[in-house]
């Protein structure tokens, strides 16, 4: 674009380059250091399906963005999950005890279909923006019937070096409560004396680079410290032929270092790529590697395809084990399949539309493989928590 | 691997990245405004479509023993 285009222009332009270097926010908040120029609505409706008749869970989410003068914007957000289906509890023996998949010596038991549940959760939001620093706040709970939890963050983007540099610094606390609901003669009951509270804060520290006119760097490091009930009051282990309940450390810390290219290919269409590599590791044991790729190729006539494939491998925890022979020294015992040493690879393609600069409408499907075998990191696991999901989503945009 | 050889492992992976960015802006070209037009397109923002984002990794978070790196804030689940 000219350097002697007319002063509003460069003041879109402006308002447009902060927003492609916008950095991690809050969850589904929007990544503008602006205010939004105008009113807007996103809508998301999805659909996700676990192989074996497991869990299914459909997602209605909605957000509303609305600036109120040069400097201020607000920003709500809502979601709510609808879930059925079964859930792995533990891995036993074959009995008439546990029902599920089984390989002859093992069986993944499952809770029967029988879970029903609803999540709804709310956040609202602020930015303030000064010249060249925005700060932000947002509050929010979400609840289950057997779930709460209540959360706000802070945040600070600074913007330096001409806008090439971006530093970013966050905060997030959370304090939930969890615990067990039984299904007795059609009514959901709090089983006694299982579940408890917990409390989590989070902070990151982020750089954003623009390295030419062409691409950007990203590089975050995120830090949380989780206190109190950590384990899962629904799960089970396998103790010396004894059927003990989840039990979990009290304290967990989890680091994660994410590096992220985004790179412009003028002669493709303007299409884009995006690098993400994420490594995490915690106190429990758990390190992993993430690598994900997205292509954004902009067609004719506002049409963008958007396809990405994503790899993960994760160590199991110190603690974790699909059965336990004997008793542990420290008390801890999870055979919860996420704990396990395993690999995914996902992969998916949305294909989007913009009509007239105000309304974009997207439908996508992501499918996820989780298999024992594709993991490099080593570590206990069972190929009996092998599965996969589907996910379908659509979502529609609308600016006022 | 301890906990400690994690930390390590993370802490210079850390200071690797930083020392790599702040080498990139120490030594890159400077990018005027009005060259800004590619970095201002919708595909080149960090998250494009900030809703898909999340739920992508609010489903990966509930499956897997990871979460982190992309932001902090949101509250926690009972998923299973």
């Amino acid at each position: 674009m000219a350097a002697t285009n007319s002063t509003a222009t460069s003041s879109k332009l402006t308002a447009l380059t902060m927003a492609a270097l916008a950095l991690p926010g809050m969850v589904a908040k929007s990544h503008a250091d602006s205010p939004p120029a105008m009113p807007q609505i996103d809508t998301n409706f999805s659909r996700y399906e676990e192989s074996g008749n497991r869990m299914r869970i459909e997602t209605y989410q909605a957000a509303a963005s609305l600036a109120v003068g040069d400097n201020l914007g607000f920003r709500v957000n809502g979601v709510k999950d609808v879930v059925t289906g079964a859930s792995p509890v533990t891995i036993g023996r074959p009995g008439p005890s546990c029902k599920g998949p089984s390989n002859g010596l093992l069986v993944q038991c499952m809770s029967g279909a029988s879970i029903r549940d609803e999540r709804d959760a709310v956040d609202i939001g602020a930015n303030y923006y000064l010249k060249d620093v925005t700060l932000g706040v947002d509050v929010g709970r979400s609840s289950e019937n057997d779930y709460t939890s209540d959360f706000f963050n802070v945040d600070t983007r600074w913007e330096l070096n001409q806008k090439m540099t971006t530093l970013a610094t966050g905060f997030g606390y959370a304090s939930d409560s969890v615990w067990a609901i039984q299904h007795v003669n059609g009514q959901n009951v709090r089983e006694p004396g299982v579940g408890g509270d917990k409390s989590t804060h989070q902070g990151l520290l982020g750089i954003t680079q623009v390295l030419d006119k062409n691409s950007l760097i990203q590089a975050n490091l995120t830090y949380a410290n989780n206190a109190g009930f950590l384990a899962d009051p629904y799960k089970w282990a396998l103790v010396d032929n004894v059927y003990l309940r989840d039990s979990r450390p009290g304290s967990r810390e989890q680091y994660g270092v994410l590096l992220r290219y985004v790179r412009n290919f003028e002669e493709l269409n303007s299409a884009a790529l995006h690098l993400d590599y994420r490594f995490y590791s915690d106190t429990w044991g758990v390190d992993s590697h993430t690598l994900e790729v997205s292509w954004f190729q902009p067609l004719a006539y506002g049409w963008q395809l958007r396809p990405r494939i994503r790899y993960y491998t994760q160590t199991s925890a110190d603690f974790y084990q699909p059965i336990y022979q004997t008793a542990r020294l420290d008390g801890n015992y999870s055979s919860d399949y996420r704990l396990a040493g395993f690999g995914a690879i996902a992969g998916g393609i949305q294909l989007n539309k913009e009509f007239f600069d105000r309304l974009r409408l997207a439908g996508g499907v992501d499918f996820y493989e989780r298999q024992k075998g594709l993991g490099l990191s080593g570590g206990a696991g069972t190929k009996l928590d092998n599965f996969s999901y589907s996910m379908y989503s659509f979502s529609l945009n609308l600016k006022f | 691997m301890n906990h400690r050889t994690r930390l390590l492992r993370l802490l210079m992976l850390s200071a690797w990245a930083g020392l790599f960015l702040s080498s990139l802006n120490a030594c890159s070209l400077k990018v005027a405004p009005w060259e800004r037009g590619n970095l201002a397109k919708q595909q080149m923002a960090l998250d494009p479509d900030a809703l898909d984002a999340a739920l992508s990794r609010h489903a990966y978070g509930s499956k897997e023993g990871s979460s982190g790196g992309y932001g902090v804030g949101g509250g926690g689940c009972g998923c299973n």
